[in-house]
């Protein structure tokens, strides 16, 4: 049997995530088992016939491997889990009454201002005041249409899957204020909302916040900064429900 | 390429790029989250993309190089503004290679040619690009990003309109950068290639201006486009943003920012608006006439996107998956296509489509894995390939990890290596086929039209002698007639600048942006006159300076307090003698400024005129401080009016005699027309029966002033004194 040039690694640990590791690791014994076959050096294999003995059909079979034993997918893009509803988890896109339950959010019962500690999230540009308004998922494409065509209701705060600014694009500028449960004060939703001037927490983890509810966001906070991130400084920024 | 040769010096010259790359890899990155989009799978189409990078830049970059060379499109770059290259293009495609390496199908001595050939393309584009600073990207000039020549700064700089937060401007300037930015992500599928920063550049102690490029927003090279961009009449936007009391600290080589405090609306006081593209010969201004049509056009312009935006993402909302996938893996790997659009050899078949070789690797690009293995390439680090022995600490992490594989130099003796992935293979996608309409300034054309345009075109600045005019050049060259064209070039269609030519500093600039017809400035010429004029009227208070200096009051204020402050000049009293050393630099500074009026033979021979007429007048001036009585020469008392009106009827005669020579002096030295006004007017007072204007001392008399004059022409030729 042929061995990868990568196979002897002095200092080589598996990739760091199992799925990574799993295909990655496929797809060097595909190319071992084809190396062998093929009966040629090394050069003469990838030169000449590496693009041939390696079809798209192999990879296609690699990926099956997988989702053959149950293994789905976490989906990112809508359309992902739309066309294959087989090979992706189900991400409550068009659930009922759905929320974020991030494990890492922070809650506390009512303070003495009737506030309900609901999240936490970085602050995208330091604001005079914290603002308030209506808490409104917008996670489909489906709804964006919805209101691109009827309007976005007043006061809403926009909760987005992660830096998606694309899937908001028509209506962004119509939001009271952004809540992303991904990505960084530098990320692309970040710098849109600093354009238009919207309060934006970016990264944000959340719970028990569901659509509609009255909610306060921090966003009078210390905004994060690109040090922050580099030098893991906390610059916390609360969510709370009214 | 000529025959490859593997020599020690390029294995280690092609390491030292892929490290400036890799350390960057992690920084850049370290600061945002792998990319997760609803409407796009970003991470998936970001790997596919790096795969078709190295399947096919080796090849593209082979195509153009035969049209242009890679410096020269560095050049090009620079005078039209590029969307984001510098780090996507090398890495893309080196992360290409990383992902391969991980997967087995090629090993580091795989394909050596096209790295070391992939590297050299881009070291040599970049240092063209950063010609005007030096470095290779902006990670090695410390995050900064100074791209742009004097001469097209001061344009932008002069240009821009002046708004605060609040007026017309600044409101539609602001709505327009926000829906261009939104735009342009949706654009280039959830990513930030089509935008692009550069500067900051400094203006005043407390502005700075940053210039923007939007790329791509009309009817562009991507198909998505067709029936989309049509209404936006620009496929470029620049847009010149001049920001107060805020620092630019970071720009990167993803051309974003970081500033402190940080950026908000309100720091923008100045805004101006251009147009650049490979037919354009520079940029073009746009609604730049006045503030009101500045602001009308950001009005038009954002309704205009606005609409496209909505339409735009309709289409992209309807997409399938791998449309999704193919759009944004061509938009990132297609981010040097602008490369091809200069050298007129674009074609969609090498830039739109996927290249079959990397297309069969599309089934495992799913979300999962995209997110997690684009994640351990760039973030984490910490695929088997980018791991080190235990002693290395990475920049930034201190890991035992690089973030790419190294050529290892062992192939220099076992020879076992390839040189590269061959020539183009045919490639697929599943999105419509462009149309044929790619606009441009010149119009909407055709493909054919504009490749045959672009390979046909160069821009005034990139022709000779111009493209080799630098910085450096104009620095020593700024008073020729070649370095008044250079900057005329980008001053033809400058509102305040047009046909100003080369010398006008950056406080020229903002002067004539206050409003001011006054443009000179205190410059080595200036502080030369009034060294000078101290020099001539030793004790002289700041009006006597100024006046013999020739210059205006407020540059002669400037250069006397700078020159006390400085050691050049003491003061006392108000009056002023230059100290030992500022006598000694003035000393050495008069053969710099008048070697031609010291060959200048008309000067020289009134000069000589003068020497012989000197004698005459120093007789005169005897005559008139002495009278001979009784045989004995006493102390004129000017008892004898007759006597005194005899000596003065000679400095008469005299003067009529003088005048043709202190004409020949004006017309070498117009300063010297001083002498003119002053000599005249001592000796109309002096006939008018004021005794004094002969020759006192204390006065600007006759005696004074052409003692003074003689100074002058003794320092400007370099002359001693006859006594």
């Amino acid at each position: 049997m042929a061995t990868l040039y990568t196979d002897t690694d002095k200092y080589a640990t598996q990739s760091t995530f199992a799925l990574v590791e799993a295909y990655n690791g496929a797809v060097k014994d595909l190319v071992r088992r084809r190396f062998a076959a093929s009966g040629l050096s090394w050069q003469a294999f990838v030169a000449d016939t590496a693009y041939e003995t390696i079809t798209r059909e192999d990879i296609a079979a690699v990926e099956q491997q997988l989702l053959a034993s149950g293994y789905r997918f976490e989906p990112s893009a809508i359309s992902s889990a739309r066309e294959r509803p087989e090979a992706y988890k189900d991400s409550g896109l068009y659930q009922e009454n759905f929320s974020f339950e991030h494990p890492a959010a922070p809650t506390a019962p009512a303070d003495a201002r009737g506030r309900s500690l609901s999240g936490v999230g970085d602050n995208v540009v330091t604001r005079t005041e914290n603002l308030v308004g209506i808490a409104r998922y917008v996670r489909t494409s489906e709804k964006v249409l919805e209101y691109l065509t009827g309007g976005v209701p007043a006061d809403t705060i926009a909760i987005v899957d992660d830096s998606g600014g694309t899937l908001t694009a028509p209506i962004l500028e119509k939001f009271r204020g952004v809540l992303c449960a991904g990505g960084t004060t530098r990320s692309h939703l970040a710098i849109l909302t600093r354009e238009y001037g919207i309060p934006c927490l970016m990264n944000v983890r959340l719970s028990g916040i569901k659509d509609g509810m009255r909610i306060e966001i921090e966003c009078a906070a210390r905004s994060k900064t690109g040090d922050d991130y580099a030098n893991n400084v906390d610059a916390p920024a609360y969510v709370w429900r009214l | 390429m000529p025959d490859f040769k593997l020599t020690y010096a390029q294995l280690l010259e092609t390491n030292n790029l892929i490290q400036q790359n890799a350390d960057e890899i992690y920084w850049l990155c370290a600061t945002r989250t792998v990319q997760e989009s609803k409407i796009f799978p970003v991470s998936a189409y970001i790997l596919f993309s790096y795969l078709n990078a190295y399947y096919r830049y080796p090849a593209l970059l082979r195509k153009i190089e035969a049209q242009m060379s890679a410096e020269e499109i560095g050049d090009r770059a620079r005078n039209q503004g590029i969307k984001i290259v510098a780090w996507c293009f090398p890495c893309f495609y080196l992360l290409g290679r990383e992902m391969l390496i991980n997967w087995g199908v090629i090993k580091p001595t795989d394909a050596v040619e096209d790295v070391s050939y992939v590297l050299d393309f881009w070291k040599r584009f970049q240092l063209a690009w950063h010609r005007n600073n030096g470095n290779l990207t902006n990670r090695q000039a410390g995050h900064r990003a100074q791209i742009m020549p004097e001469q097209r700064l001061q344009v932008f700089h002069a240009d821009a309109f002046e708004c605060r937060a609040g007026d017309p401007l600044h409101k539609a300037a602001q709505a327009f950068l926000a829906t261009v930015a939104q735009y342009g992500f949706l654009v280039s599928c959830e990513s930030r290639l089509t935008l692009h920063n550069h500067g900051p550049y400094k203006l005043t102690d407390k502005r700075e201006m940053l210039v923007r490029d939007f790329n791509e927003l009309s009817e562009a090279t991507v198909p998505w486009l067709d029936g989309i961009g049509e209404d936006i009449p620009y496929n470029n936007l620049t847009v010149t943003m001049i920001i107060e009391g805020v620092h630019i600290n970071l720009l990167d080589d993803w051309g974003s920012f970081e500033s402190t405090p940080e950026l908000k609306a309100e720091h923008m006081v100045g805004v101006g608006l251009y147009t650049a593209d490979t037919l354009s010969d520079g940029h073009q201004p746009v609604g730049m006439g006045s503030t009101e049509e500045l602001t009308a056009t950001f009005i038009d312009l954002t309704e205009r996107i606005k609409r496209a935006t909505t339409r735009l993402w309709h289409v992209m909302a309807g997409w399938t998956r791998d449309q999704q996938l193919d759009a944004g893996a061509l938009t990132y790997s297609g981010v040097i296509r602008e490369f091809a659009l200069i050298a007129g050899v674009y074609d969609p078949a090498d830039w739109m489509l996927i290249d079959e070789r990397a297309e069969r690797f599309r089934p495992l690009m799913n979300d999962e894995y995209g997110n997690l293995f684009l994640g351990e390439l760039v973030g984490y680090i910490s695929t088997p390939s980018q791991r080190m022995h235990g002693y290395a600490m990475m920049q930034h992490t201190d890991n035992p990890t690089k973030s790419l594989s190294y050529f290892p130099y062992a192939m220099l003796v076992d020879q076992e290596y390839t040189r590269g992935v061959g020539p183009m293979r045919p490639g697929i996608s599943n999105l419509p086929q462009k149309n044929n309409r790619y606009r441009t300034s010149q119009g909407v054309l055709t493909l054919e039209e504009y490749m045959q345009r672009a390979r046909e075109f160069v821009p005034a600045a990139c022709t000779e002698p111009y493209r080799f005019l630098c910085a450096d050049w104009v620095k020593y060259h700024y008073d020729t007639p070649q370095a008044g064209n250079l900057f005329k070039i980008e001053q033809r269609h400058s509102r305040l600048l047009r046909d100003k030519g080369a010398g006008l500093s950056r406080e020229d600039v903002e002067t004539l942006r206050a409003g001011s017809k006054k443009t000179r400035r205190g410059g080595p010429t200036s502080h030369h006159q009034i060294m000078h004029a101290a020099a001539i009227k030793k004790h002289g208070d700041s009006a006597q300076i100024t006046a013999i200096s020739g210059e205006t009051i407020e540059i002669a204020a400037q250069e006397i307090a700078w020159a006390v402050a400085n050691g050049r000049l003491a003061e006392a009293n108000g009056r002023y003698l230059l100290t030992p050393a500022g006598q000694m630099i003035l000393a050495s500074e008069y053969s710099r400024f008048y070697s031609a009026l010291r060959t200048n033979a008309n000067f020289r021979d009134a000069y000589a005129r003068f020497e012989r007429i000197n004698r005459e007048l120093k007789q005169i001036i005897t005559d008139w401080q002495t009278i001979e009585i009784g045989g004995q020469r006493m102390s004129n008392v000017h008892a004898d009016q007759a006597y005194d009106a005899r000596v003065i009827a000679r400095l008469g005669d005299l003067h009529e005699r003088f005048e043709p020579i202190l004409a020949q002096f004006v017309i070498g030295a117009a300063r010297l027309r001083y002498y003119d006004r002053g000599l005249a007017n001592a000796l109309e007072r002096a006939e008018a029966g004021d005794l004094a204007w002969v020759s006192e001392v204390k006065i600007e008399s006759y005696h004074t002033l052409w003692f003074e004059l003689h100074e002058e022409l003794l320092r400007l030729l370099g002359e001693q004194r006859e006594e």
